[in-house]
């Protein structure tokens, strides 16, 4: 434990370089390395496999970071990058675009209408909580309000949607890593380059913000517009993740507190630790779900809580907390 | 560093909670601000400490107004004990106390020699170095309470506004918070909430009664803490002592 909290970044991320070049080798045809350039060119598969790996890499660490965040700032254990009812507009947005048949226009259809639908979804929490002078709590009361009511529209709009849809639906909401674009990814890798870095500038603050914004005001920190800064950040983060894949659960909640446990809480040392395991568990996940049964991919929702919850479980039971 | 209040009134909506209060801490001072429950003496630490805006009068350091201070400079000035809280997240020990450096600390780099030095002294005045490595989480109250005055102490701030900062520690430790508190050093101006009148009359050399919102009595602990005043604020009665080695304490019985 010692060692890992001495060299925080060392061990995720060796674990990502391999669990990433795995992902490009392993698949429903192995592609060995020796295979990836040959005679003057590069496989096709190989190109496929990047995008996905890349995709899953800013997917899963921006869904850890937004998760990191989110229990600090609302002080909940229990909060996750989808707390502010952000993958409920999100799912409306993309089963109405499925739904009304604009699929079939557009291929940017459903992650435009996830976007969009998150997105909205953000400004209502935002907008309702402004009452409250945007403080942890009423932005929690707003997001789970905003959250539940998305998640009855949903539920009726699955109700009369035909059998056919029903499917795509169905894996959409459970997270789809296969289709993911390079146009699309593009957008999302640099705005989470940008997150983990503003992140990272404002650690120090967000580890006052996490003990209460009056307690943080007396250590020098805007609380309030920190909050909302926070909160921004966090949410576009999950946007992003539901526009690119749909909404994968697990992720954002439990790598936090994993490496919360084993580095600590001090977040000017685990905001890119974070990044880095959450990266790795997702692509662990996937190549899980591509290799179990290649012919036909699990969703990559059920895998994260499959790995997930017992490695959690197990740390809860170890009750593998700090170690002087 | 001079901090001034003048005229300071604050309402929560209808309801006026602090009227008319005035206070000026100097360098060396030791105040404590006493009065029965509700009687507005956190809200005049939150105004002093400028978390609540003033909506009458004004909070001056130096002649400068407090909410024209960045956050980072007036924390720098300004320590704030707020009453016992328990962190959601499992900090240790000594993360809480890097915290007080929070307004000092640069943004990118890990805290420096000073900073160090600054926590394991606190730790150090407060006993708490062995437990520098346990989660706030897993301590008791009167623990935890230790840990945020270290905090405090690690903030190195001129000011400190504490509110209870011994109302969870047994007799012993109490004392030998106040007893650390009444002799810091580089002479910070020193202004504490109790509910201990006994150690008010002791380690004070200033103190101000509140009742309903209002001063009713300031000044030194034996004239301010007059049975009159007391039998006022707390309808107790009251009587002001020596023991036998001439420190004062006072005697309260319920009133006839």
């Amino acid at each position: 434990m010692k060692f890992l909290r001495r060299y925080p970044l060392l061990l995720p991320a060796l674990a990502l370089l391999l669990i990433a070049l795995a992902g490009l080798v392993l698949g429903s045809r192995c592609l060995w390395p020796t295979e990836f350039y040959q005679s003057g060119a590069w496989h096709p598969l190989l190109g496929l496999r990047l995008v996905r790996v890349l995709g899953t890499i800013i997917i899963g660490g921006g869904l850890a970071i937004s998760g990191l965040i989110f229990q600090a700032i609302l002080r909940n254990p229990l909060a996750e990058p989808f707390t502010l009812g952000v993958s409920g507009g999100g799912a409306l947005g993309a089963t109405l675009a499925i739904v009304l048949g604009v699929r079939a226009l557009s291929q940017y259809a459903v992650p435009g209408g996830a976007l969009i639908g998150a997105l909205l979804a953000l400004g209502l929490v935002l907008l309702v909580s402004q009452s409250g002078d945007w403080s942890s709590e009423s932005l929690l009361l707003s997001g789970v309000i905003v959250g539940t009511i998305c998640a009855s529209l949903l539920t009726y709009l699955l109700s009369i949607t035909q059998h056919e849809e029903l499917a795509g639906v169905t894996w959409w909401l459970l997270g789809d890593l296969q289709g993911l674009d390079l146009r699309l990814l593009w957008p999302a890798a640099v705005y989470t380059l940008f997150a983990l870095l503003l992140l990272r500038w404002l650690a120090g603050e967000l580890n006052a913000l996490a003990l209460g914004e009056e307690q943080a005001y007396y250590l020098g920190v805007n609380a309030r517009r920190l909050l909302f800064l926070l909160v921004l950040l966090a949410s576009l983060l999950a946007a992003f993740a539901v526009c690119l894949a749909g909404i994968i659960s697990f992720c954002g909640l439990i790598i936090p507190h994993i490496v919360r446990r084993i580095y600590g809480c001090d977040h000017r040392k685990i905001v890119f630790t974070t990044f880095l395991w959450g990266a790795s568990f997702l692509l662990l996940c996937d190549l899980l779900s591509r290799s179990i049964f290649p012919a036909r991919e699990i969703p990559i929702g059920v895998l994260t809580a499959l790995v997930g919850g017992p490695i959690f479980l197990l740390l809860l039971k170890r009750g593998g907390h700090y170690a002087a | 560093m001079l901090l001034e209040a003048r005229h300071l009134r604050y309402s929560y909506r209808s309801d006026c909670v602090v009227q008319d209060f005035s206070l000026t801490l100097r360098p060396g001072d030791f105040t404590v601000l006493l009065g029965p429950n509700g009687s507005g003496k956190s809200t005049v630490l939150r105004l002093l400490a400028g978390y609540l805006p003033t909506q009458q009068g004004e909070v001056s350091l130096d002649g400068r107004v407090l909410s024209r201070l960045s956050h980072r400079e007036r924390a720098r000035l300004i320590a704030v004990m707020p009453q016992n809280h328990v962190p959601t997240l499992d900090f240790t020990v000594e993360d809480i106390v890097m915290l007080g450096r929070n307004s000092r600390l640069p943004r990118l780099a890990p805290p420096g020699p000073a900073d160090w030095a600054a926590v394991h002294s606190a730790l150090d005045r407060l006993g708490l170095r062995h437990l520098s490595g346990r989660s706030c989480r897993r301590l008791s109250g009167g623990e935890r309470q230790r840990v945020s005055l270290a905090a405090v102490l690690a903030q190195e701030a001129q000011i400190l506004l504490l509110d209870e900062p011994c109302s969870a520690l047994d007799p012993a430790n109490s004392l030998a918070v106040m007893e650390l508190l009444s002799t810091l050093p580089g002479s910070p101006a020193i202004l504490l909430i109790s509910h201990d009148l006994t150690s008010a009359v002791r380690y004070a050399r200033q103190v101000i009664l509140l009742h309903e919102g209002r001063t009713i009595a300031s000044g030194p602990p034996e004239s301010a803490l007059s049975h009159e005043n007391i039998l006022s604020a707390y309808h107790c009665a009251s009587e002001l002592l020596r023991d036998s080695q001439g420190n004062l304490c006072l005697s309260l019985r319920s009133a006839p």
